[in-house]
């Protein structure tokens, strides 16, 4: 019992005494820190020259906006109008600019003064669960305190965007860029095809550019549109190495017509039949070309082997010395190539084909 | 002798794969054999894994049907053993025999 003990309770009291002051001139160190981080340079903004002082400028007059206004739907004096609508869009950027650039800096003054808290506020828990001089269960509440704050900043991190705000920034930096270009394509143009309503609606359009909203979006979009057309050249540059897919339901189909006719052929070993339909394939304006091209088309993958027979193939009907198994040769391929160019999205040749052999 | 070396993508399933060597194989060519590679594409700076087919012509007693099975030495029902392989089956590399009829 603490009582028999006269000496024990004193010395808790003086180590708990001694942690406190540790803790209190820590606490008042950092806080002098914070005080001269604040007031340098890089935290704070820069002081705005007196001409655009935001109570003098026309940009923030309502009385010169209704005016110019006026001016703008007066139809009946269009280089006014066309003057007024201008100034009123430089109005209108203005303004939009100068929302945007406060929204901008301060939420760059909250970014970096809440980081600067997280921080602060992680490597003290971390500190004191080493400088507590206390129980073990203590030490277990602040490692558990710090666990729960750490889990908490990342789920804030990750919901709020926190961390992608530079990205989103910049993202909102270009929409606006690319409005304000459209904006100023049209100042040229005269108040009847480019009316100061329609320039209003598109300085609208600039504003929400420069949102957080848009910006997500906008990077939804891009990244998707991204990922698609990486997926297409990859596709494309797969078909250009010659590297074959599934086959197609038309290529399916397709091969249903042309198998039973092009079997019944073959089994005929009809010499003078075959040459007929050669005759035809020569007549066609779609399969002679197809079938000359024939040796070189990298797509059917031939070997020097299988190249050379072709070839030799082809040279016999030419000269009117061809066997039944070079016309063969020559419909075997000329099938295949029809096939291809048909999972290409070609079906004409392939059509072409099946009416020789029928 | 091989006369004709067609490329597969390999990511393709088996019978995706089997089907694309009857349509190519009709007419007069058999399957004769089926290589594993890794195919640089260099224009979009990709690699692509494929299955190289080769064929051989055959105009007379073609073997049209085929068969892509786990390795066996044999299938009844009249099958004919053309080949073991090893071979990309959704993009892994898979030990596959050949069967054909």
């Amino acid at each position: 019992m603490l009582e028999s003990r006269p000496g024990l309770g004193t010395d808790m009291e003086t180590k708990n005494s001694s942690s406190r002051a540790v803790f209190t001139h820590a606490a008042a160190a950092i806080l002098l820190v914070c005080v001269c981080l604040v007031d340098t340079p890089s935290v704070r903004a820069q002081n705005k020259p007196p001409i655009l002082s935001d109570s003098d400028i026309s940009a923030f007059s309502k009385a010169e906006i209704q005016r110019l206004k006026a001016l703008a739907d007066d139809v009946t004096k269009p280089e006014s109008a066309k003057l007024a609508r201008n100034k009123l869009i430089a109005i209108g950027v203005e303004q939009v600019d100068a929302a945007f650039n406060d929204y901008r800096k301060k939420s760059r003054k909250r970014h970096d003064l809440l980081q600067f808290l997280f921080d602060f506020l992680e490597i003290g828990a971390s500190s004191a669960i080493n400088i507590i001089n206390g129980s073990e269960r203590a030490r277990e509440v602040i490692a558990e305190g710090l666990s729960l704050f750490q889990g908490s900043r990342a789920a804030f991190n990750r919901d709020f965007r926190f961390l992608e705000r530079q990205i989103l920034f910049d993202k909102m930096v270009a929409k606006r860029s690319q409005k304000l270009k459209a904006i100023y394509d049209k100042v040229n143009l005269e108040v009847d095809s480019y009316p100061w309503e329609q320039a209003r609606s598109e300085l609208r359009e600039y504003f929400y550019a420069g949102t957080i909203d848009e910006a997500v979006s906008s990077l939804s979009v891009d990244t998707g549109a991204e990922a698609s057309a990486s997926l297409t050249a990859l596709e494309k540059a797969k078909k250009d190495a010659g590297v074959k897919g599934k086959v197609t339901d038309d290529q399916k189909r397709i091969d249903k017509e042309i198998d039973p006719r092009f079997k019944a052929l073959m089994d005929s070993q009809n010499l003078a039949r075959i040459k007929t339909d050669y005759a035809l394939i020569q007549k066609d304006p779609i399969l002679e070309p197809i079938v000359r091209g024939l040796p070189d088309n990298q797509g059917l993958g031939l070997t020097p082997e299988g190249k050379k027979r072709l070839e030799d193939s082809l040279t016999a009907i030419s000269k009117g010395t061809a066997a039944f198994i070079d016309y063969n040769r020559v419909f075997l391929y000329l099938r295949l190539a029809v096939m291809d160019m048909l999972g290409d999205g070609d079906p004409k040749p392939a059509a072409a084909f099946i009416n020789v052999l029928k | 002798m091989i006369t004709m070396i067609r490329i597969y993508d390999g990511s393709m399933s088996l019978n995706e794969t089997q089907e694309r060597c009857e349509l190519d194989q009709a007419g007069g060519q058999q399957l004769k054999e089926i290589k594993s590679a890794i195919l640089d594409l260099k224009s979009v700076n990709q690699q692509v894994k494929v299955n190289y087919a080769g064929y051989e012509e055959k105009f007379q007693g073609l073997l049209t049907q085929l068969s892509f099975d786990p390795v066996s030495p044999s299938k009844p029902g009249g099958w004919t053993k053309l080949f073991d392989c090893s071979m990309y089956v959704e993009g892994q590399l898979t030990p596959i025999s050949v069967f054909a009829k």
